[in-house]
């Protein structure tokens, strides 16, 4: 019985070894060698001293590389902390020292990264080549262990003996933005995700023949449908080269040559495809099931996405990482009438999941059009963030509504209201600062604090401005300290120091003030307004 | 200024923020490390249709055609080739 989320390897190993497991640019491999290799980086893991529990850094662009070390890490009873190749010295340097990552995986191309990563002060003592390297990288200059693709591939092939990680044990953490100004890494244990995973395999009728698009990076919960479901059902897992996501005639070329069967897109890549994709040209066929999640996806896009793809089953799927996806939509005829402006629900909970939401009196809201915070509660829950327990105990708290055993529900600070039919939510708005652009979570609060640590800043604001594209732009409004003579241009390169591109402002303005609230706080709702 | 210094000042300055001004590699990927996504892109097709007066069309909008530097300037010489009456 698979209880970790390598047994669904194994177990799909045994029953089709020459199944392809993966493909990345016409490069595949067999279930039977994605279980070898990954066995082999186990058995590296082990000898550079990885414990059950310990914390390993995948440092890498997507690639075959990602999927073997995901397995590899946790077959050595690691946890996976995936980090953004694409984020700041300083952001990954943090995640590194928070939750004390000693073992790192990597490729050549981000080797310099890495050396400053450490050298800014990681606790990492072992880098691990995952590509093909000689003996000269050795001479990085990195004053630690480095263990070389070939040490990888020397080791033995074969099953390892059971450890002793069980199924509560941690299988990943995923850092995502944070309010105090730092990410917050959200852990989640192997019965966390298999609540998720079982729920997909059978509301999506998963088998053998799907082959699966991996768009999604490591770092962000929707890659654990796309490789952990398609790994149990014996599927194939289709890797999208990263450059691709901004090319959108590419990804439906991707999506009609692979003969993609299922594939998990956040909005901005679908309204991207709709817009510049030339959807009409390819033939989707093969496509059975498209599911979406991340953002609000706008209508006038879904529309003209179901119209240019009409026999395909859309979803809407719904939750935080801290839950994953812990409601559902499925997308009907009459949602998509040319008359209609709002988005489609987020839909009703997931089957073994449960949602509600509470309203301001701390009721339970059970009418239609009534609005509330929704909650959840069931084993999809996250174990919390890594390191703060006040922070947790905030998010996480015993379930007022359960009086006769403990458990703990997840809030999940976004407003929601009671549909009609009593059976769907519908998506608010988010009771704080926190936004969706391009599919990311971003903490309006995170960007202003890293603004208020330029020495020249008196006073910042950030706030969203809606977009059809991509959810939402960032504006920020700085006001200089004194007379010091700040430019837009100084806090934009401020701000990619210290941030990862997709939160760096799209515009600023350097005000001489900004507006008060009678209780003394910046008025946003000006600044939004006169926007 | 030439379309190649054109091109590598627009991306210097409105894409890099003047984070890599001067340094730019013509033969550096911009797709890479994410410095161009969607609304880089978008805006970088924007500016050459108004700036060189031409049309991109949705097909051409491939790696091949923004990789670097080097080849957008190859894609826009080839797109004013092609609008030039003869």
């Amino acid at each position: 019985m698979a209880y970790l989320l390598h047994h669904l390897l194994s177990e799909s190993a045994a029953r089709l070894p020459e199944k392809e497991a993966v493909r990345f640019e016409g490069q595949g491999l067999s279930y039977s060698d994605l279980d070898g290799l990954t066995n082999q980086l186990a058995r590296a893991l082990k000898i550079a001293g990885v414990n059950r529990g310990d914390r390993v850094g995948i440092y890498v662009h997507k690639s075959l590389a990602s999927i073997i070390s995901v397995f590899g890490i946790m077959k050595a009873g690691g946890v996976y902390v995936p980090l953004d190749a694409n984020a700041p010295v300083k952001r990954l340097t943090f995640i590194t020292q928070n939750c004390g990552i000693k073992v790192l995986l990597t490729s050549t191309e981000l080797l310099m990264a890495t050396a400053k990563i450490i050298s800014s002060g990681a606790p990492i003592d072992t880098v691990i080549m995952t590509d093909d390297q000689s003996e000269q990288l050795a001479n990085s200059g990195i004053p630690i262990r480095l263990m070389t693709l070939s040490e990888v591939l020397a080791q033995e092939r074969g099953t390892l003996p059971a450890g002793d990680t069980i199924e509560t044990d941690l299988a990943y953490i995923l850092y995502t933005s944070g309010s105090t100004g730092e990410p917050k890494g959200v852990m989640i244990s192997h019965r966390t995700i298999f609540t998720f995973i079982n729920w997909c395999y059978e509301k999506f009728g998963m088998t053998q023949d799907d082959r699966v698009t991996s768009h999604a990076p490591l770092h962000f919960d929707l890659s654990t449908f796309d490789i952990y479901v398609t790994i149990k059902a014996g599927g194939t897992v289709v890797l999208l080269p990263e450059k691709l996501s901004i090319f959108p005639v590419g990804l439906a070329d991707l999506l009609q040559n692979e003969r993609i069967t299922v594939t998990y897109l956040v909005p901005s890549i679908l309204s991207l495809m709709v817009n510049y994709g030339k959807l009409d040209a390819h033939d989707f066929s093969d496509l059975r099931t498209l599911l979406f999640a991340g953002e609000i996806f706008p209508i006038k896009y879904l529309r003209q996405l179901v119209e240019a793809i009409p026999h395909v089953d859309y979803f809407n799927l719904y939750g935080p990482t801290e839950t994953n996806v812990c409601t559902y939509y499925k997308v009907l005829p009459q949602d998509i009438s040319p008359n209609r402006v709002e988005p489609v629900p987020i839909g009703s909970s997931c089957e073994n999941m449960e949602v509600f939401a509470v309203n301001d009196e701390g009721e339970l809201v059970t009418e239609p059009d009534q609005e509330g915070e929704l909650w959840v509660r069931g084993s999809c829950l996250a174990q919390g963030y890594w390191g703060d327990s006040q922070k947790t105990a905030k998010n996480f708290v015993p379930n007022p509504f359960e009086p006769h055993f403990q458990e703990l529900a997840y809030r999940t600070g976004d407003i929601v209201k009671l549909a009609e039919d009593r059976k769907n939510w519908i998506y608010i708005g988010r009771r704080d600062h926190m936004i969706k652009s391009r599919g990311y979570r971003i903490e309006l609060g995170e960007i202003e604090s890293v603004l208020y640590n330029h020495q020249s800043v008196k006073e910042a604001a950030v706030v969203a401005v809606p977009d059809d594209l991509i959810g939402n732009r960032i504006k920020a409004f700085v006001v200089p300290l004194n007379d010091y003579q700040l430019t837009g241009k100084e806090i934009e390169l401020f701000c990619i120091q210290h941030l990862p591109r997709y939160m760096v402002p799209e515009v600023i303005e350097i005000r001489r003030e900004l507006a008060k609230t009678s209780s003394g706080k910046i008025n946003r709702t000006l600044l939004v307004s006169n926007l | 200024m030439n379309v190649e210094e054109t091109i590598k000042q627009f991306i210097s300055e409105e894409i890099l923020f003047g984070e890599n001004s001067g340094k730019l590699d013509p033969n550096e990927s911009l797709l890479r490390n994410g410095t161009l996504d969607s609304m880089a892109l978008l805006r970088l097709v924007a500016f050459i249709e108004e700036r060189f007066n031409v049309t991109v069309d949705d097909g051409e909008l491939i790696p091949d055609n923004f990789e670097t530097v080097n080849l957008i300037n190859d894609f826009v010489e080839m797109k004013r080739q092609a609008s030039t009456p003869s």
